[in-house]
């Protein structure tokens, strides 16, 4: 309701100030209407070309493909999940006026940062607004320098005793909370009761009555952050002047969206050749004058946008200026630090948020310079180990990446021979595939499934069958086995999900570090291989390879040890991602740029690679400056 | 981000049709209807000074019906001109110039406009013939602070944090002061100066260390009236157990409810709305005036979270106004 009121004082305004038209707001309760029954009838009417909402990311991941599909602008103010902009940034349908959550966990960890804090960890709802806090916490955090100690998930309204021993047990400083006020209530309460030496900082969910009024004085003195307006813009007074009580989180985001939308179909209006997302991309990047967020401003800005020109819109929540070729976001958010004293939230610091730049990426791993190693060509054979760990529609990325480099393999040269491909091959067959029996990589990309290629092709595969594989144990009952020798140069590709220190096969069966790590000490004992590349594509991946000190052996991977890695390449009509953004850089910069070594494979691909810190280990640093190509060539 | 109530999981706007917009004066030349350019001292935001100014000039927009113009001292500085707006070619009917840092521009403004009725809020006179200064005399109000704050302090040592050593700022002192010694003519005042010039007032690190010291010598009341240095003073007060503080300009204790006991503020609101009412009616007059407590510019909010303070108004307001009088 709150987002209805501000709506409808906005359109009464502008009514006032000579908004000749009637502008209907109909609201739709979700609770009654099902999502994507409400927005089936929305589409289908001509007369609707833009559409203000919905109000969460669950919601938005619903109907953002129909909408694009429907080529039906839809601007949300408030579901800000990290994944929004990810998904559909190349589709220009879909926008919001508030940054996503990525920015807020970012503000979190240079707040962390400023006050000297070495350990942090994130105590977060298993949700998906918990998920977006949980992907970018530890890529934040290598930025900063900050040591994440642990990422613990717990569900709304459990005993949260548990959760919250687990996460305080690696002694960090700050535990980030990303939880709604009552369960930041009982989390206050249990580190209270039980003298766990942390401090809390609660993400936006906590904000709300509940937390204080449960909390009581467990809740004194905790900080948080949430979206906001720029105050400099007026909104806060406009807004107390007509309500009586400080704005909600957003506002001033619902307001723009409407300021957006009316734009927008002005332009419309003007220039009805314009598609609808060129349209706004034309009024998101105006320059003929700056206009005001208030309904004079509005009522300006329409007018120049119907005598043909784009004025540079300010909005009630700040500048609504937009990236466009990065994003569907508006470039800067405003933020307010809250601190809870005498059972109110009192807002301590308001501080602007926006994306970091390229440039300021750092962490990049430096080896010494290149070392004057002379490569002599291997004259052995090339044997590849491809690995997609994960079944389930889901998680059709690690599908479609081992057929990829399966792929790249087989255009190189390589034959079925020297290729074990483990992968449970359910994705193409999956009653979900739209397109039953295809994979494809990249969006209306070919179908680079081949059946039957699968050395291991039950739908379980086990992280027992890769090892037996990879140590040849099988090798006289006819099981898929490999054998190699102290020429043969060794690719081994594994992707799919991971924790620290495990990954993750089907029904819960995870293969450990140091069971992996073992079974390559066996074949480096039994000198079977002359130099072995392995690439792991998952989450921690660092921590996979980490204590791996075998001379010849290289160990590649997207992820740090303390964070997500992200996917890339969204489909809308399959609604997966295609690729992990790891495997798609790496795979990209070999086929651009072939005669890489893989100290230069490695630094192209940390620069393309967005979400998360592409890492390099070896026991030989000489063995960087090997030819890449040797282990995708034969 | 996190869902706005447990009913109404969405709401879908959907914005269909054409928007026609007619708004006579907007866009267009010529009006029946005033434009009233503003020009802040910084930036609205301050949740003080500009924010009280803003919220005077929107009640007045409300309900007199005028134009908007808002500009900020950085782009008047950097050449927008306050009375032509080149956008649109619409000419004000009026400036206000907010703050006295303005005060020289508005002199030179005079020159280049002669005709154009300018008002500047919180300055010294200017003698200039269509040029309006308004000033506020504090003392009455601040003399009503310094009562009840000779009546809290159990140390009897009171602080004064002020961002320079100005006009605009002696008057809350000087009234203060007198309350204090009016109330209890043993209690010390101690007066600190942040800096010489404007910096002062952007200085809350610097505040915030000055509160400490005097903390330190047994200080546990503060008037802290420095502009954007008074946080630095509140934040301090909140880490040091039995100091409380008195602020200016605007209500602070919305940002320090357990801290601030009270605020001397000025009614720039009403002013403002008034200001605008006299010159949009014809009343205009260079003649500069002084708001103060009498006339309803300026006033004493006890924090009555903090305690039952209204005996200070019902028994030392006579006091005060004489002393505005005066």
């Amino acid at each position: 309701m709150e987002f209805y009121e501000t709506l409808n004082w906005t359109v009464e305004g502008l009514k006032k100030e000579g908004l000749e038209r009637d502008i209907e707001l109909i609201s739709i309760d979700t609770s009654r209407i099902p999502i994507q029954n409400a927005s089936r009838s929305l589409l289908n009417n001509p007369d609707i070309k833009v559409i203000i909402g919905p109000a969460t990311s669950d919601e938005t991941f619903l109907i953002a493909p129909d909408c694009i599909r429907a080529k039906k602008l839809l601007i949300t103010p408030s579901a800000t999940s990290g994944d929004i902009s990810r998904m559909y940034n190349k589709y220009k349908y879909i926008w919001r006026t508030t940054a996503g959550d990525r920015i807020q966990i970012r503000l979190i960890i240079n707040l962390l940062k400023e006050r000297n804090v070495t350990r942090a960890a994130l105590l977060y709802e298993n949700n998906t607004y918990g998920q977006t806090f949980y992907d970018w916490v530890g890529y934040y955090a290598i930025e900063a320098g900050i040591n994440i100690t642990s990422l613990v998930p717990f569900s709304h309204g459990e005993n949260l005793s548990y959760s919250v021993r687990l996460v305080c047990q690696g002694d960090p400083e700050y535990v980030i909370i990303a939880a709604k006020g009552s369960d930041a209530a009982s989390i206050s309460h249990i580190v209270q009761e039980e003298q766990y030496p942390v401090t809390l900082f609660c993400t936006d969910s906590a904000r709300s009555e509940t937390f204080p009024l449960l909390a009581g004085k467990d809740a004194e003195g905790i900080e948080g952050i949430c979206p906001t307006a720029d105050k400099s813009t007026g909104f806060f007074v406009s807004y107390q002047e007509e309500f009586h009580k400080m704005p909600p989180d957003y506002a001033a985001h619902t307001r723009d969206a409407l300021f957006l939308a009316l734009s927008v179909l002005a332009r419309m209006e003007t220039f009805p050749f314009e598609s609808p997302d060129q349209a706004m991309q034309k009024i998101l990047s105006g320059t003929d004058g700056q206009t005001t967020w208030d309904d004079q401003g509005i009522i300006r800005a329409l007018q120049k946008i119907h005598t043909g020109k784009c004025p540079d819109l300010t909005g009630a929540s700040g500048s609504l200026n937009y990236d466009l070729e990065q994003g569907i976001d508006p470039t800067e958010t405003w933020y307010v630090i809250w601190r809870i004293e005498n059972g109110t939230f009192l807002p301590i610091r308001y501080i602007p948020g926006s994306f970091e730049s390229r440039s300021t990426i750092k962490d990049i791993q430096s080896f010494k310079n290149q070392t004057g190693y002379q490569y002599n060509p291997s004259s052995g054979d090339f044997k590849a180990i491809i690995v997609a760990t994960s079944d389930e529609w889901d998680n059709y990325r690690h599908q479609a990446d081992a057929a990829y480099v399966y792929q790249l393999l087989h255009e190189n040269g390589v034959t079925d021979d020297d290729i074990f491909l483990i992968t449970p091959e359910d994705i193409p067959v999956s009653p979900q595939n739209p397109i039953p029996g295809d994979l494809h990589h990249v969006v209306s990309g070919e179908n680079i499934y081949i059946p039957g290629t699968s050395d291991i092709n039950q739908t379980k595969v086990t992280s027992n069958q890769f090892i037996s594989l990879l140590l040849g144990i099988n090798q006289d009952t006819g099981k898929p086995a490999l054998i190699s020798d102290e020429n043969t140069t060794l690719l081994i590709y594994i992707v799919g999900h991971a924790k620290q220190d495990f990954l993750k096969f089907p029904d819960d069966d995870y293969l450990s570090r140091s069971d992996f790590q073992n079974a390559l000490r066996i074949l480096a004992n039994q000198n079977r291989f002359r130099h072995l590349l392995i690439i792991v594509d998952s989450c921690f991946g660092e921590s996979f390879g980490k204590g791996l000190n075998i001379p010849g052996i290289i160990f590649f991977t997207g992820a740090s040890a303390e964070e997500t890695s992200k996917g890339t390449e969204f489909d809308l009509l399959i609604r997966q991602w295609l690729s992990d953004d790891f495997t798609m850089s790496f795979t990209s910069v070999l086929q651009n740029t072939p005669n890489l070594t893989l100290r230069e494979l490695y630094e192209k691909t940390y620069d393309r690679v967005s979400g998360s810190h592409v890492r390099i280990m070896t026991g030989n640093e000489s063995d960087l400056d090997l030819p890449a190509m040797e282990f995708f060539s034969p | 981000m996190k869902k706005v109530s447990a009913l109404i999981l969405l709401i879908l706007i959907c914005i269909s049709g054409f928007i026609f917009v007619h708004i006579s004066g907007i866009c267009e030349g010529p009006s029946d209807r005033s434009v009233v350019t503003i020009v802040y001292s910084g930036e609205k935001g301050d949740f003080g000074f500009n924010d009280q100014v803003y919220l005077g000039y929107i009640r007045a927009r409300d309900d007199m019906h005028f134009l908007t113009r808002e500009l900020s001292s950085g782009r008047v500085n950097s050449g927008e001109d306050p009375f032509i707006d080149i956008d649109n070619g619409l000419r004000s009917d009026l400036i206000l110039l907010i703050g006295d840092t303005l005060t020289g521009y508005g002199e030179e403004l005079s020159h280049t406009y002669s005709d154009v009725p300018i008002i500047i809020i919180d300055s010294e006179p200017v003698n200039r013939a269509m040029v309006r200064t308004v000033s506020f005399k504090m003392s009455g109000a601040s003399f009503l602070a310094g009562v009840l704050a000779a009546n809290e302090t159990k140390s009897g040592k009171i602080g004064v944090i002020a961002g320079k050593d100005a006009n605009v700022i002696s008057s809350f002192i000087d009234g203060f002061t007198a309350g204090v010694n009016q109330k209890n003519s043993s209690v010390r005042v101690y007066i600190s100066y942040l800096a010489c010039d404007d910096s002062g007032f952007d200085m809350p690190d610097t505040a915030g260390e000055i509160a400490e010291q005097m903390y330190a010598n047994g200080t546990d009341i503060i008037l802290v009236a420095a502009g954007g240095s008074d946080i630095g003073v509140i934040y301090a007060a909140k880490r040091l157990p039995g100091l409380s503080v008195i602020g200016v300009d605007a209500d602070k204790s919305l940002i320090g409810p357990g801290i601030v006991i009270g605020s001397v503020v000025k009614n720039l609101d009403y002013v403002v709305y008034n200001e605008i009412e006299l010159a949009l009616s014809g009343k205009f007059s260079p003649e500069p005036v002084e708001y103060n407590l009498l006339n309803g510019g300026s006033s004493f909010l006890p924090n009555s979270r903090m305690g039952n303070y209204s005996w200070v108004i019902t028994d030392w307001s006579e006091k005060a106004k004489d002393l505005d009088q005066g």
